[in-house]
């Protein structure tokens, strides 16, 4: 299983067909298909709330849209934070190129026993023993069924 | 009112007229609560093709702010609404 960051929707969010070129847009389309399709990932009532809080920022119309979407994608499982990941993302900031927030994330991602994260943030690069997953998933054999659906539906 | 019963400590079955009258299927999740003594399910509001739903709903954002600057902003506008 997987960590699915804010990036992923927002990406999603922001883009239009031609944006399919972009190894990062198309990436976050196949990881949100793959999820509604029954693949299991994890995320975070921070990450939810961060794209809520993005939207009510910026596309204030389309926030109830995103909480049904993501309600919808029920092999999703949306993690709440304890006390001791925070304190354990404490302990992490400054020793790498990520915030507090994604210090908390990752502190969830390691209690959870999960080593990759679906994200285009480059930050989680600097940290030892967690993988960034993305642009490589174009690489998937199943990519291309994606395209297909992506031509054929949107 | 129909009745279930309860199997395990931890399983039920939902009977088949339950299932067709809330269209419930396999695979659905359902969300409970205990309201007043009663046990209330109920299916959480869902929707289809959610990815195709989502496919550039804010495609015309062009700045953005980083999630911990979007939780700075909401703080320091409290804060500001605080003076």
């Amino acid at each position: 299983m997987n960590f699915l960051d804010s990036t992923i929707f927002i990406n999603w969010f922001k883009a239009t067909k031609r944006d399919f070129v972009k190894p990062e847009v198309a990436g976050s389309g196949f990881v949100l298909h793959r999820i509604e399709h029954g693949e299991a990932a994890l995320t975070s009532t921070l990450v939810k709330d961060e794209v809520a809080l993005w939207l009510s920022r910026y596309k204030r119309s389309k926030l109830r849209d995103f909480l049904d979407a993501i309600r919808s994608y029920t092999s999703l499982t949306i993690e709440s934070p304890t006390l001791d990941d925070e304190v354990e993302a404490e302990s992490r900031l400054g020793a790498c190129e990520l915030g507090y927030l994604d210090c908390v994330n990752l502190a969830i991602m390691t209690r959870a026993h999960i080593d990759t994260i679906y994200t285009s943030d480059r930050g989680f690069e600097s940290v030892p023993g967690v993988h960034r997953l993305l642009e490589d998933l174009t690489k998937d054999p199943k990519f291309s069924a994606f395209q297909k659906w992506t031509r054929e539906k949107l | 009112m129909g009745r279930i019963a309860v199997i395990d400590a931890d399983r039920i079955t939902l009977p088949r007229e339950f299932r067709r009258q809330a269209k419930v299927r396999k695979g659905d999740v359902l969300e409970y609560k205990v309201q007043s003594g009663s046990l209330v399910l109920s299916k959480p509001r869902t929707i289809e093709d959610p990815t195709k739903r989502m496919f550039g709903i804010a495609s015309d954002v062009s700045l953005d702010l980083s999630g911990d600057e979007l939780f700075l902003e909401h703080t320091r506008m409290k804060l500001r609404r605080s003076k």
